[in-house]
């Protein structure tokens, strides 16, 4: 990413890039600017998928494919023109793709899956391999697949008809910027010494009423203007030292319910309007604000994780810094059960400068719980002979403040869900047991996983896409699905819905439609931004579509 | 898409000739319609509508007879556009007057304008909150902060300006318009 | 397939997808309308336009480049508004598309394609199909007109922008969002008086933000940067190619339903959310009762040409099933009788005594609003013969 330019006027790449760098900024641009996608097989579909990636400005891109382009290619991929017939597809499809943006480096070989992993073994060992993610676009053999290296995050495609899957399968996938709706953390019931003070000092002579200017009362001005915050703080207090009470903060809805009133009667009436905006603020925040700050357990599974506690000179900065705020969560003299500040507060009726004053408290903390953390960052650095300085606090910082909504996803390899593992059986299972199985996309799998089967057995050959009666095939797809179910140890009946599905996938003979090509093309380079940019969340593993209900489904497989 | 067409025959049409398709009135001329015609106004005020023919656009007069604006005579102009009542209709006020509430500018600060509008609220509520700032004006969070400042020290002080005001004097340099009846 | 007539409005990053998505489901005569001019910042997603297009239009960029690549289609662009063409223009197509920014042309196309259909006339049923996206998230949804629940049904749904208040702006601010609003609400109309800004003019948009900036550092507030000056008076709404396709995709899945009849189409909402995994609702958006554009649908009402007005809404008080007590009338062209305020009643009041056929037409439309009514009346009034 090129910089502003001194004025703060965009350069002409944040201009191009403007609509996208809303969502993952300069960050996540520079991520995707580093990637390198290998998509084998220039299909639809997969030509649609690379042209979503081309556009935001991934780095480079390198299409193989075996075939020479047919006339049926031309109705289906919109990146292969008439000149193209007779010509290889790989390099027609990545000519007319690199033509969609210049900044991108399109690369193409005429090979095929099979002959890469034979004939080309660098290309496709972790250590040699100059593709950061790897497209394949099926059939493929399931041999083939098993060959892949796990290290390299692969996405894998099944497009027909009017259906489609994707599998992701990818190593240990960590997200700092997740995008929650919101970072805010107010720990109003574990204050701070410096917010507690703030608070204290803010409504000292909060009950008080001004009389004339300059006493020590507070002018219906100055009451309607204190930030709900500092009157929640105020009124917990308040609420512990009831002489009816037990000392104890509000917790169970009756006594949030009671709470509400109590800092309703608070409110001055006699002002204009009858009733002050920063009390109805703070009233309608007790709910969802007056709560202990808590580890959510999406961090607790990071912050539990083996890569945390086994931190090497191999380990990535997630995981250095997610060791480090753990030693901040478990410390007494740092974290004491909590992790660090995220330091933001939302909007609220205030005076310009009560809120600044409050949000700086907030940023101090924040700022003050990151430098902790990059304390113990600089020791695990030295522990491992790395440089200490070689992370930065901003890097640091990003990662406190989004501490509470870290995420690890671990994909299942192919292998654990090909060999029907237990794991698998347990969720395949499951997801019939569910109330909505019937019309659940876990059938659409079972067809699917015939599909696999079925092409493992003939070749490479789609069922339907034959000379020969669809009946046959049809049969056959229906015993494989029937195999796997009883592999899985589901009953041995196939839904009405699988064998629709298998009816839909024979009648297309493995083909694919332009249209879910397209749409397979829009969700399938979602999924790629959200793991190359390391922001957002991607599904876990399969996600299937069935363009004739519009609907999806999502399986940990 | 034949089979959308015996969803419609099922409808019970019950209409027989129908005749060449006229233009219909839209959505947003035909709340405004309902709003206008159905406005609920005290003596104290008075639409009028230069372009008869255009309902989307008038002026509000407010003659307040009570308070500390009384003797007043203010103008509002109210714009509606097509996106009524989903947007708020755009007010201003086209004298300089000294208030709180509004500024120099004729911006007019009242929370069913711009925050808190709803497509359920109409032009009633909109006048009934505009005659409100001249009986009740306040002081807290301003649109003129020389005015809100005035007002919140000497309520006193502040009557005799909105007087001089309103007679097209002087306040702190600033000439307002004349606005007595 | 066959040949099939089909508009779609705009040429934006719905459009250009699903202009190629048409094209190669085997359409073959397709119109495109779009106001735009290409900008730079549509080169992240609008693929069918390169920075050499930055300028031109983009249904006519957009339709040379699908025909160019795509053997055997026809596409018609029309660089303009929707609101340019009349229901003679929309009749000619089988259905409608669209990816509209604005809520004021889809609220247009919607009650246009509404009003058109004539229940004598199978060809006027034209549904429409509409999508939109934001960031990982869009919608798509099919509109059958006056059968299915209307874009207009649907407007409660929307969360409007959220508002500051002007004073928060005028006095109190806290955020930078807060600064750049002053500036280009209060500050840009004081200084610079009846000039009008243009949210595209980066003259105009770095005065917004040299002042927002001055603002925020007077009131310690930090965050004001270009890009969040542009995208807050702007209202910007990220956008990324990957998502476009999804919706666009979506759509013209449901098109292809609808005219082949394949498969049943899509009843008649699905919301994807790319946020966080791959999620998606497919529910039925229900109509509303009252709706003003689809609820209200015109009644045809035999009246003679030769009552007067005062008559026919005495016999209008009389209808036992609505409860008038004192209507205010409009066709599309003039006002035909206001019950207040004084000033229009005074002007409309010399229509009481005319007669009907000096008034409209048989057949025009008459709509009704009264105190006793939660909604609006719609008469065809058909002069008996």
């Amino acid at each position: 990413m090129a910089a502003s330019t001194p004025s703060g006027a965009p350069s002409s790449k944040e201009k191009k890039y403007d609509r996208q760098l809303r969502l993952w900024g300069a960050n996540g641009q520079n991520k995707l600017e580093s990637a390198h996608i290998a998509l084998f097989n220039a299909s639809a579909a997969g030509c649609e998928i690379l042209k979503n990636l081309i556009l935001p400005g991934v780095g480079q891109f390198t299409v193989i494919d075996d075939k020479l382009v047919e006339e049926a290619d031309l109705g289906a991929n919109f990146f292969l023109d008439e000149e193209s017939l007779g010509k290889p597809r790989a390099e027609r499809t990545a000519a007319l793709l690199g033509e969609l943006n210049p900044d991108v480096k399109g690369n193409y070989l005429v090979d095929s899956l099979s002959n890469t992993l034979s004939a080309k073994p660098e290309l496709l060992n972790p250590r040699s391999t100059p593709f950061t993610h790897i497209v394949i676009i099926s059939p493929v053999p399931t041999p083939l697949l098993l060959q892949i290296p796990i290290e390299i995050p692969v996405f894998l495609v099944n497009c027909v008809g009017l259906l489609f899957t994707l599998r992701i399968s990818a190593p240990l996938h960590t997200i700092v910027e997740a995008h929650p709706e919101s970072l805010v953390d107010l720990r109003l019931l574990n204050p701070w010494p410096e917010l507690s003070a703030l608070a204290a000092e803010k409504t000292k002579n909060l009950e008080v009423q001004q009389e004339m200017d300059g006493d020590e009362g507070m002018s219906d001005h100055e009451h309607g203007h204190v930030p709900y915050l500092v009157l929640l703080l105020k009124y917990l207090d308040d609420w512990k030292r009831r002489p009816e009470g037990d000392g104890t903060h509000p917790s169970s809805y009756k006594e949030m319910t009671a709470f509400r009133s109590f800092v309703q009667d608070k409110m001055r009436t006699h002002v204009p309007g009858g009733s002050e905006e920063n009390y109805e603020e703070a009233v309608a925040a007790v709910l969802k604000h007056v709560r202990k700050a808590e580890v959510s357990e999406y961090a607790k599974t990071v912050l539990d994780h083996p890569a945390c506690a086994n931190v090497t000179s191999e380990s990535t900065n997630f995981w250095i810094i997610a060791k480090a705020v753990k030693q901040f969560l478990e410390s007494p003299e740092q974290g004491n059960g909590l992790l660090p500040l995220s330091g933001g507060i939302p909007d609220m009726k205030a005076e310009s400068s009560g809120y600044v004053a409050l949000q700086n408290v907030y940023k101090n903390k924040a700022r003050h719980d990151a430098a902790l953390v990059q304390k113990n960052v600089q020791s695990i650095l030295s522990s491992i002979g790395r440089e200490p300085s070689s992370i930065s606090l901003e890097e640091i910082e990003i990662f406190c403040r989004h501490a509470n909504f870290l995420r690890a996803i671990s994909f299942r390899p192919f292998s654990a869900e090909l060999s029907t593992d237990e794991f698998h059986k347990k969720v395949v299972k499951d997801a019939f047991e569910s109330w909505d199985a019937d019309s659940a996309l876990i059938n659409d799998y079972v067809a699917f996983r015939a599909f696999q089967e079925f092409i493992t057995q003939n070749n490479g050959r789609a069922p339907g896409d034959t000379e020969g009666p669809l009946d046959e095939d049809t049969v056959e797809m229906q015993r494989l699905a029937k195999a796997y179910l009883s592999e899985v140890g589901c009953s041995l009946e196939l839904a009405e819905r699988t064998e629709n599905i298998i009816g839909e996938l024979v009648r297309y003979g493995g083909a694919e439609l332009h249209n879910t090509a397209s749409l397979a093309g829009g969700l399938v380079a979602q999924e790629i931004i959200k793991i190359i940019t390391q922001q957002y969340v991607p599904g876990n593993n399969t996600i299937l579509f069935d363009g004739i209900s519009s609907k999806t489904g999502t399986y940990v497989l | 898409m034949l089979k959308i067409w015996s969803m419609k025959q099922q409808q019970a049409a019950s209409n027989a000739e129908g005749g060449p398709k006229k233009k219909k009135v839209t959505a947003a001329q035909l709340r405004a319609q309902k709003d206008i015609t159905e406005l609920a106004l005290p003596s104290t005020m008075r639409t009028n509508f230069p372009d008869p023919e255009d309902i989307l656009n008038f002026t509000l007069t407010i003659e307040p007879d009570e308070g500390m604006y009384k003797g007043g005579s203010f103008n509002f102009t109210f714009a509606i556009n097509q996106n009524f009542p989903h947007e708020p209709p755009k007010v201003k006020c086209t004298q300089k007057i000294y208030h709180p509430n509004i500024d120099l500018e004729g911006n007019v600060c009242l929370n069913i304008l711009r925050e808190d509008w709803k497509p359920v609220l109409n032009l009633n509520a909109v006048i009934v909150g505009l005659q409100f700032l001249f009986l009740e004006p306040n002081p807290s969070d301003p649109l003129n902060k020389e005015a809100a400042e005035d007002l919140r020290l000497t309520r006193e002080n502040f009557k005799r300006n909105v007087k001089s005001s309103m007679q097209g004097g002087y306040i702190k340099n600033v000439q307002f318009d004349k606005v007595l009846k | 397939m066959t040949v099939a007539d089909h508009p779609k409005c705009g040429a934006g990053g719905l459009g250009c997808e699903v202009l190629k998505n048409l094209a190669l489901s085997g359409f073959t005569d397709i119109h495109v309308i779009d106001m735009d001019t290409i900008d730079v910042s549509n080169l992240n997603r609008q693929f069918l336009f390169r920075a050499a297009d930055v300028g031109k239009p983009k249904a006519t960029v957009a339709a040379e480049f699908v025909m160019r690549r795509v053997k055997g289609v026809t596409i018609t662009p029309y660089y303009g508004a929707i609101q340019d063409k009349g229901p003679d223009y929309y009749m000619q197509f089988q259905l409608v598309i669209c990816g509209l920014d604005s809520v004021e042309a889809r609220r247009w196309i919607n009650a246009t394609l509404v009003d058109m259909v004539d229940p004598e006339n199978q060809e006027s049923l034209k549904p429409l199909i509409d999508g939109g996206t934001e960031g990982f998230k869009g919608q798509s949804r099919v509109i059958l007109p006056t059968l299915s629940s209307c874009y207009e049904c649907s407007l409660d749904m929307l969360t409007p922008r959220a508002a500051v208040p002007m004073c928060t702006l005028a006095s109190i601010p806290r955020q930078p969002a807060h600064c750049i609003e002053w500036a280009s609400i209060l500050e840009w109309p004081r200084i610079m008086g009846d000039k009008k800004l243009d949210n595209d003019d980066p003259e105009h948009i770095t005065w917004l933000y040299e002042k927002a900036l001055e603002r925020a550092k007077e009131f310690n507030i930090t965050g004001v940067t270009y890009s969040m000056t542009q995208g807050v008076v702007k209202n910007i709404i990220p956008a990324i190619a990957s998502t476009n396709a999804i919706i666009a995709a979506s759509c013209c899945n449901e098109a292809l339903k609808i005219i082949t009849s394949c498969s049943p189409f899509m009843n008649n909402y699905m919301m994807y959310m790319g946020d966080e995994g791959v999620y998606t609702h497919t529910f039925e958006h229900e109509k509303k009762e009252g709706c003003p554009v689809c609820g209200t649908l015109a009644t045809d009402y035999e009246a003679s040409g030769e009552w007067t007005l005062d008559e026919f809404i005495e016999r209008l008080k009389e209808k036992p099933d609505i409860q008038i007590k004192k209507p205010t009338l409009s066709t599309e062209r003039r006002k035909l009788y206001y019950a207040g305020p004084p000033q229009l009643m005074e002007m409309t009041r010399p229509n009481l005594d005319k007669k009907l056929k000096d008034l409209m037409d048989s057949g025009e439309e008459v709509a009704i609003t009264d105190p006793g009514l939660p909604f609006s009346l719609r008469l065809n009034v058909i002069f008996s013969k």
